[in-house]
């Protein structure tokens, strides 16, 4: 009995990890090692002969394939809009509310629930915000009317969705709105982790609240800036739903094809498998180059400080 | 004090202004969900629907329209030209647009057809009386008198019996034909109810919803058992390999999971899983965040909590299911919400992995209704309300959990 329990005990840990290392292994890890192999392959999955082995072509045709570097350029974009005037909106925002603000319960609701609300489904109401009779046409054309002579009037009709550049802006205010709230919360919950005695010291000391912000509050914020710069720099340049449901055809000119949509195009619509392999790993690349980047040169920088 | 005050009432201003710019396209999604077909095409802008006529017919409502308003309407926008002509443009405008203003608040309940009539062509005369009387321009006064009698001719030309009023379709398929109908069969409706009925109709959403409920239930049940076992393991027990294998696990979480949907694609074709439940449901009853999330907080428990269970002779399994997962409800919650939330609003899996409306969750059902009704914005917004609603409700209930658990997730990555 004795060595058979001690036997047993032995595998136990294994039998718990069991199911969850099954699945992840099944469905996650062996997959991503089957997408790097299929991205030597031309495969149609439709072709009885099966996946046919071209060796790097896919990805030598893949850096002369201008759709691709558009799409890169587009992610580039969206990335790059949406985290300045995304961070920089939800930071002033969450200092404003740390500030022992009255209805900070309400406040943070009302920002915060975009967030909540699913992506498909709220994307479909922004699609209707933004035609040219929409909600924000006639927000700015009141604005105009309100402010005269500081909007032009061709500002009152813009076609969003229908002209390159507007359709880009068009997503980037899009997905700030949408992440705002999970910004804010962030943010707010490290403002107010912050040692009050800290500020009560630099009052002493005669600092303005500018001074504060830049010898306390922001080096106190940088852990926290860096996590939501490194969660928003993987989420734009993983970015599908807004871009499938404000332009389902991939945007005036393909403006705001992303890479995933990109991706999701080339296997579905073109049967390009292998191909589209090829731009997943490209993408992974990429993602994981800006994330190493980005925690070399700001995690150096804020330990200089 | 006193000098910081204006200071602070401008931080309330911003914050003010920022939330209701964050949640006004809630409010315009809702107000349009509840507007006519034709007043979401129309050039106007109005938050709250106006009050508009609908006939009741089978099937359900259709706006209607009473078929002699739109002809004085006819009449009111020839005159406009005839004004302009004539050299008046201001007068003309300002007297138009008055008339034309009134012409709908002309109609209520209960009113017969010379009652309204009478007092459209009062409304008329008070609006021109002012031109009438200025002796300048002969050409504006005749154009006044014209139109008046041409409204005098519209009330006893049309054909018109006291029981029956005729209407003009607005919306639907009998749409621009006119009827005539007993006044009884008309309702006023200012907030149009049936659109969600409409909505909730035009395509399979019963199905979808059952669908997306399924697959979150599945996966969230799947993936909180599968967790917590593994998240026990990792934290409570010694076992050769630990490290690596945790440290592996961690290193899923860095690729895209855009990587793995060709791979999976083919895998699951060939075991012929696609457009099933399973395709939705087992690839996810695993995931690395659960596992992670929950050693974390396994970690935390005290060690004589283990120690006692283990000296009244409890065993690993017990241990787990009746001392630590209750003490853990907390933490349990946070998972299963935010796993149901991921799972509910996930698009790009199921949109490839399913083909038919029958297995269609939510989302990608929403993704095509998107697609196919492309401009009927109050079915869309519609479709949005009731998708979006489910969620909320779920976040209003779970507030704290909710808040905590990104904030605790968020602050530890």
């Amino acid at each position: 009995m004795a060595p058979n329990r001690k036997k047993n005990s032995y595998l136990k840990p294994y039998l718990y990890i069991l199911p969850a290392f099954v699945v992840i292994l099944v469905f996650q890890l062996l997959p991503m090692l089957y997408a790097f192999f299929l991205s030597f392959f031309r495969w149609d999955m439709i072709n009885v002969s099966g996946p046919q082995f071209v060796g790097l072509r896919n990805y030598l045709i893949l850096f002369q394939d201008a759709d691709f570097w558009l799409s890169v350029f587009n992610t580039s974009v969206f990335a790059l809009g949406s985290i300045c005037l995304g961070l920089s909106v939800s930071l002033l925002i969450a200092i404003l509310l740390s500030k022992g603000i009255k209805f900070l319960g309400t406040f943070r609701v009302a920002y915060f629930i975009p967030y909540v609300a699913s992506m498909t489904a709220i994307a479909i109401v922004w699609r209707g915000i933004l035609q040219p009779r929409g909600l924000l046409n006639a927000a700015i054309k009141l604005l105009a009317g309100l402010l005269p002579g500081l909007i032009p009037a061709s500002l009152t009709e813009i076609r969003w969705l229908q002209e390159p550049g507007w359709a880009r802006l068009a997503v980037i205010i899009f997905v700030v709105w949408k992440s705002m709230g999970f910004n804010i919360l962030i943010f707010l919950t490290r403002l107010l982790d912050i040692n009050p005695s800290y500020y009560e010291a630099a009052e002493i000391d005669g600092a303005n609240a500018l001074g504060k912000f830049r010898w306390i509050t922001w080096p106190q914020l940088m852990p926290t800036t860096l996590f939501l710069l490194t969660i928003s720099i993987i989420f734009a340049f993983q970015m599908f739903i807004p871009v499938f449901i404000l332009t389902p055809d991939g945007g005036p000119l393909k403006s705001t094809t992303t890479t995933v949509f990109y991706l999701y195009k080339t296997a579905f619509s073109s049967n390009l498998f292998g191909y589209a392999c090829a731009i997943a790993y490209a993408l992974f690349f990429i993602i994981l180059i800006l994330t190493l980047l980005q925690r070399k040169l700001l995690g150096t920088g804020s330990t200089g400080e | 004090m006193m000098k910081f005050k204006p200071l602070s009432s401008l931080k309330y201003l911003v914050l003010a202004v920022g939330a209701l710019t964050t949640i006004f396209p809630f409010i315009w999604m809702l107000s349009t969900s509840l507007k006519s077909p034709l007043e979401v095409l129309s050039t106007q802008i109005s938050l709250v629907p106006t009050l508009k006529k609908y006939l009741v017919v089978e099937g359900g409502e259709d706006q209607v329209e009473f078929a002699w308003l739109t002809k004085a309407e006819r009449i009111l926008t020839e005159a406009e030209g005839r004004f302009v002509a004539a050299g008046d443009e201001r007068a003309a405008a300002a007297g138009i647009d008055k008339a034309r203003k009134e012409l709908p608040t002309l109609f209520g309940k209960n009113r017969t057809r010379e009652e309204i009539s009478s007092e459209l062509l009062a409304a008329w005369d008070a609006t021109s009386s002012r031109i009438l009387a200025d002796p300048g321009n002969q050409d504006l006064r005749d154009a006044l008198k014209r139109v008046r009698e041409e409204l005098v001719g519209l009330n006893r030309s049309a054909d018109y019996s006291p029981e029956a009023v005729e209407m003009i379709f607005l919306t639907g398929e009998r749409r621009g034909k006119t009827t005539t109908v007993p006044p009884e069969r008309i309702v006023w409706r200012r907030l149009l109810w049936s659109n969600y009925l409409k909505a909730w109709l035009s395509a399979p959403f019963g199905r979808y919803f059952f669908n997306s409920i399924v697959m979150s239930l599945g996966v969230t049940l799947g993936q909180v058992l599968t967790s917590a076992l593994a998240a026990y393991a990792f934290a409570r027990m010694r076992f050769r390999g630990k490290e690596i294998l945790f440290m592996i696990l961690l290193g899923t979480m860095m690729v895209p999971k855009q990587v793995i949907l060709i791979p999976d694609y083919a895998i699951l074709s060939s075991l012929h899983w696609i457009n099933t439940y399973y395709v939705l449901i087992v690839p996810f009853i695993a995931a690395v965040f659960g596992i992670y999330f929950l050693r974390q907080h396994f970690e935390t428990l005290p060690q004589d909590l283990f120690d006692a269970a283990s000296l009244d002779g409890c065993g690993q399994m017990r241990t787990l299911f009746q001392i630590v997962l209750p003490l853990s409800r907390g933490v349990l919650i946070t998972v299963s919400i935010f796993t149901f939330i991921m799972t509910w609003n996930s698009l790009l899996w199921p949109l490839v992995m399913t083909n038919t409306p029958e297995m269609r969750p939510l989302q990608v059902g929403l993704a095509v209704f998107n697609q196919e009704s492309g401009t009927d914005w109050e079915l869309l917004m519609s479709a949005s309300t009731f998708s979006i609603a489910p969620l909320l409700a779920i976040f209003f209930i779970a507030q704290k959990q909710f808040i905590e658990g990104i904030t605790r997730s968020g602050m530890k990555d």
